[in-house]
């Protein structure tokens, strides 16, 4: 994961035409700290001087408006059109955002984007870049101020051409079309953050006839401390050791081993790829999300903390697909598949706890003597791990034990079909 | 593709993709009547590991696609929303789905 990222946490585009000009995202939980990028896209009626737009959440959060490009905004040199983009800092509360246009047309579009490991205080790192292009691609630039900035373009054309594609160095995030093919909308993002500082190219890689564009370019600067170990390696890959806050990730491939993040601040960390051998761990003992993601030929490593935090184990290994071990609030997943055993999930404050996937070998449990919600779920070739909390253990069609108590019917065949909640469960 | 007028409806099919962070999408393409706009089989694509699992269209009662209705959970590879399905759901004419359309994940465990 690199800075600038999605996060995993973050909602999907969505869009809508209807005659309040606005648009909600679907509830998501975005880590504390993490800052949001609220991109809004909005149709204009044609001439039209007028149009503005807002963005607002469901936790009533301060979003500060970075740049617009409108005729409103702009003067008629602008196409038509209305895109915005703004920036919150997340609380760590599920949440929605909405967006909503004054004198603009109904169908609208919203993408927000969750990145961990970003400067609050100062998130944009140049000055944005904005214009208008008819008839051409986009084509501008950026200068960075900040070693590892990540850099995003974002695009409505009012005349509806075709679908727009990225250009080079860039992926497109949304190319899609709003309302009764009202306008084009496009926001793609640059493959790397740009380091070291300086020029950055944000272009469209097509269309070039029959548009109408009005675009914005932005920089999104990085926490202090942060730092990046990326690359293939014939053999060992780097490790990172990190004592400040930032995002710090280990990345890539490696015919040796993928190397080890150590830190003890919080902040994102992250190791991900392919490696020959282990797939290095995170090792923490603060607050942050804790990641480790890949395919290893030996052990998918570890992640270990000890206070609370998001941790997350996700590959494919040939020997054991690590644990997750925390002793803290918030909860753990473990996911993927193992030739050998699927690694435990042990805690001991309250939080969500699952371990799911598919193992050769045993599908172990979850370990906890305190409260929460606690569930296995796979397909073991040998057995389904025991629980020792308030759970219930299904293995294929059988209702095969509950640690906590008594079941409430006695072990054999399961057929579930309804089920209704219409309480607390304890 | 060649440019439309302003306003202009593409031909049917009408097709849209929403990726999760790790871009594994999930995409509809509705297929209608260009005449009559009236919806036909839809059919839902979901790549490997996507963590979307659902189309969700229109806003229920907070005003959110979470409590929308209209939900079509789907697995992974191509899975088809019959007309009659969608007309169970009042949604008629590719007008209808254009209210609010997004993708979602399965509920929190």
């Amino acid at each position: 994961m690199a800075f600038g990222d999605q996060d995993a946490s973050g909602p999907v585009f969505v869009k809508a035409n209807v005659a309040g000009k606005n648009v909600t995202t679907g509830s998501f939980t975005p880590p504390s700290g993490a800052l949001l990028i609220a991109f809004a896209w909005h149709d204009t009626a044609g001439g039209n001087l007028t149009n503005t737009s807002v963005v607002t959440d469901s936790l009533g959060l301060t979003w500060t408006r970075r740049a617009t490009r409108s005729k409103q905004d702009d003067g008629a040199g602008a196409a038509n059109g209305h895109i915005a983009i703004s920036t919150a800092v997340a609380t760590g509360a599920a949440m929605t955002v909405t967006t909503t246009g004054t004198n603009t047309g109904n169908p609208a579009g919203l993408y927000v984007r969750v990145i961990p490991g970003a400067d609050t205080t100062t998130p944009m790192d140049a000055t944005p870049v904005e214009g208008t292009t008819n008839a051409a691609v986009v084509s501008t630039s950026i200068v960075t101020a900040t070693d590892g900035a990540r850099c995003f373009l974002q695009v409505i054309d009012w005349n509806v051409a075709a679908a727009m594609t990225a250009g080079t160095g860039q992926t497109s995030v949304v190319s899609d079309a709003i309302g009764a093919s009202d306008d084009r909308v496009y926001l793609g993002v640059t493959n790397a953050v740009t380091s070291p500082a300086g020029s950055t190219a944000l272009s469209t890689g097509s269309p070039s006839t029959g548009n109408t564009n009005n675009w914005i370019g932005i920089a999104v600067r990085p926490a202090a401390g942060g730092g990046s170990v990326s690359g293939t390696a014939a053999a060992t890959l780097g490790a990172l050791a990190a004592g400040a806050a930032g995002t710090h990730i280990v990345s890539g491939t490696a015919a040796g081993a993928l190397g080890v993040l150590a830190a003890t601040a919080s902040s994102t960390r992250a190791v991900q790829g392919t490696a020959a051998a282990a797939l290095g761990h995170t090792t923490a003992a603060a607050a942050g999300t804790r990641t480790t993601a890949g395919t290893a030929a030996a052990a998918l490593g570890t992640l270990a903390v000890t206070v609370i935090g998001r941790r997350t184990v996700l590959g494919a290994a040939a020997a054991p697909l690590g644990g997750a071990t925390g002793h803290g609030d918030a909860g753990g997943a473990k996911s993927g598949s193992a030739v050998a055993a699927l690694g435990v999930l042990a805690a001991t404050i309250a939080g969500r706890r699952t371990v799911a996937g598919i193992a050769a070998a045993v599908l172990p449990g979850v370990t906890s003597p305190a409260s929460g919600r606690r569930i296995v779920v796979g397909s073991p070739q040998s057995m389904l791990g025991g629980l020792s909390a308030r759970v219930v253990v299904i293995s294929s069609t059988a209702l095969a034990g509950n640690a906590h108590g008594p079941l409430p019917v006695a072990p054999g065949a399961v057929t579930v079909h309804t089920v209704s909640i219409a309480g607390a469960i304890t | 593709m060649s440019a439309r007028g302003k306003g202009e409806l593409d031909p049917s099919p009408w097709y849209t993709r929403f990726a999760d962070y790790r871009d594994r999408g999930i995409s509809i393409s509705f297929a209608f009547d260009d005449t009559t706009r009236a919806l036909m089989d839809a059919t839902v694509v979901r790549e490997d590991e996507c963590l979307f699992d659902r189309i969700l269209i229109g806003v229920g009662e907070d005003g959110t696609p979470n409590s929308t209705p209209n939900v079509f959970v789907c697995g992974f590879g191509a899975t088809v929303i019959t007309a009659f399905t969608l007309a169970q759901h009042s949604l008629n004419t590719i007008f209808d789905v254009m209210t609010s359309l997004t993708a979602g994940r399965p509920p929190a465990v």
